[in-house]
């Protein structure tokens, strides 16, 4: 709790010296809106930003589905064959080494300027740490319970079901974390390069106009769909751990 | 990441020999296929674009080069330092630390454009904004590694006389280490990643710039040839830094 105050107060410090520099001149007031002034543009163009964000969160959100779906099911794959683990793992790996954000401009070019070239980026993007969640999740699982699983006739389907899903869904969950930041970056990035819609346009718009208040007024709203979406990870996060952790008699296994 | 994904790359022949069959199945297809080059270059027409255009592509190479392994540099000094700041001074540290937890919930690639209102088209806001966005994972990953002395080997370090400045240089530099590596290989990619995304979003010279004329002459071949320049870019710098990780395990390592 006092963690939680000191934290509120810190970035409270941290807005009230921004306003007072922009106050008092130190900074001007074109360069670096003051937050009362990104407030005021929140206020006074709701239509725009309203009508730009949602298109952004929608594209977002069904970015991130998208990644999650294929990440997994790819994880899943590589992990279940060795041999296509053994070819396409060091492909994959020398593919989150390059800057993959650079590689957006190409899907302009095969899926046009519209919302398919933002998701398919945005997927592209994001579907990564989702992946290598799944595939560490799965090559995580605890030898010894896989044995016992094996030594008690538990078939297939259930050792999936009871003791690999588990021990892989932590690590899965850490990836969608990170996919949750990257698709907002993708779709985001997306909009920069397409200059059609979304919030990422507005940004571009507005601050090729100069007005730096309209600009961070929708990086708020992007603020605000980012946290959104980590929040939906963090409580599935939650929810697992309380159907995972319930209390388990001593002496009863399963 | 699992120890299996985290082991040191090795070179080995078939995925190799998979990827040299991808080409060429890719230049079949193309060509069987009459793929228009608009939407699918083959790698054969790639490769003569790269051959062509490689004056201009190693002078933009360098212009993007050098603002990305400038900004990572100054990057990994500035976030080091924050982090050692944040270390020593508890009062600081109350400070920053939730500022530093609200830029890492902010989508930071979005304010490129504002770094143009900054500082104008050019190499000076180029070069800030892909500091700003490389800064992070470098202070996150030193502080996350100061912390995680061990509290044992501290008070040791303590009994035996060492100052704070000894105990941080001999016990709790070595032991982050590894993290600060971690941080310094992501912020090498985000290092490229801000530079090019800056250059889409306004530039006169470099990669992203050329990416983005090419787009607009529809010129597939040149995207393609631009974009492998600065693959091999991106990851010279992230090999670069894990030499450096191999040479400092092997001068300063920690000896188990």
């Amino acid at each position: 709790m006092k963690a939680v105050l000191t934290s509120t107060l810190a970035v409270l410090a941290m807005l009230l010296g921004w306003e007072a520099l922009v106050r008092g001149k130190a900074v001007s007031a074109d360069l670096l809106a003051p937050p009362t002034a990104v407030l005021e543009a929140l206020l006074r163009h709701p239509e725009i930003l309203l009508d730009q964000g949602i298109s952004t969160a929608r594209e977002t959100a069904l970015g991130f589905l998208l990644a999650c779906l294929i990440g997994a099911a790819m994880g899943a794959a590589l992990s279940s064959a060795a041999p296509l683990r053994r070819v396409a793992m060091p492909w994959v790996l020398a593919l989150q080494i390059v800057p993959k954000m650079a590689l957006a401009p190409l899907f302009v070019v095969w899926l046009g300027v519209g919302a398919p070239c933002r998701l398919a980026f945005a997927v592209f993007i994001a579907f990564f740490p989702v992946l290598i969640g799944t595939t560490a999740g799965l090559a995580g699982t605890d030898s010894g319970a896989l044995r016992l699983c094996r030594v008690l006739g538990a078939g297939w389907w259930q050792t999936v079901l009871r003791v690999r899903l588990p021990y892989a869904v932590p690590q899965l969950l850490a990836g969608m974390k990170t996919a949750a930041t990257m698709a907002l970056l993708g779709v985001v990035i997306g909009e920069f390069v397409t200059a059609q819609q979304g919030l990422g346009y507005v940004v571009m718009f507005a601050a090729s106009l100069g007005e730096t208040a309209l600009v961070l007024a929708a990086i708020t709203l992007l603020c605000g769909i980012g946290v959104a979406l980590y929040g939906v990870v963090l409580l599935a996060e939650w929810a697992f751990a309380r159907w995972y952790s319930a209390p388990m008699p001593a002496g009863e296994f399963g | 990441m699992s120890a299996t994904l985290a082991a040191p790359p090795r070179v080995h022949w078939l995925p190799l020999l998979v990827g040299a069959g991808v080409l060429l199945a890719w230049d079949l297809a193309v060509r069987w296929a009459h793929v228009p080059q608009v939407l699918l270059p083959s790698p054969g027409s790639v490769a003569a674009s790269l051959w062509h255009a490689a004056p201009a592509l190693a002078r933009h190479a360098l212009a993007t080069g050098g603002a990305a392994t400038g900004a990572f540099l100054v990057a990994v000094a500035a976030g080091m330092v924050l982090a050692a700041v944040m270390m020593l001074s508890p009062l600081l540290n109350r400070l920053l630390y939730p500022n530093l937890l609200l830029f890492q919930l902010l989508p930071k690639v979005a304010l490129g454009p504002l770094f143009v209102v900054w500082l104008g088209i050019g190499l000076p806001s180029l070069f800030a904004f892909a500091v700003f966005v490389s800064v992070f994972p470098v202070a996150v990953g030193t502080l996350a590694g100061l912390r995680a002395a061990d509290p044992n080997q501290l008070r040791m370090c303590r009994a035996a006389g060492g100052n704070d400045w000894q105990c941080f240089r001999h016990v709790r530099l070595p032991t982050s280490m590894p993290y600060v590596f971690a941080g310094a290989k992501v912020a090498a990619t985000m290092a490229f990643t801000g530079a090019t995304v800056g250059e889409f979003i306004s530039a006169n010279a470099g990669l992203g710039y050329m990416v983005m004329q090419a787009q607009a002459r529809s010129d597939t071949p040149l995207i393609f040839a631009a974009l492998a320049v600065l693959c091999v870019l991106g990851a010279a710098l992230y090999g670069a830094v894990g030499l450096a990780e191999d040479a400092a395990r092997r001068r300063w390592g920690t000896r188990r």
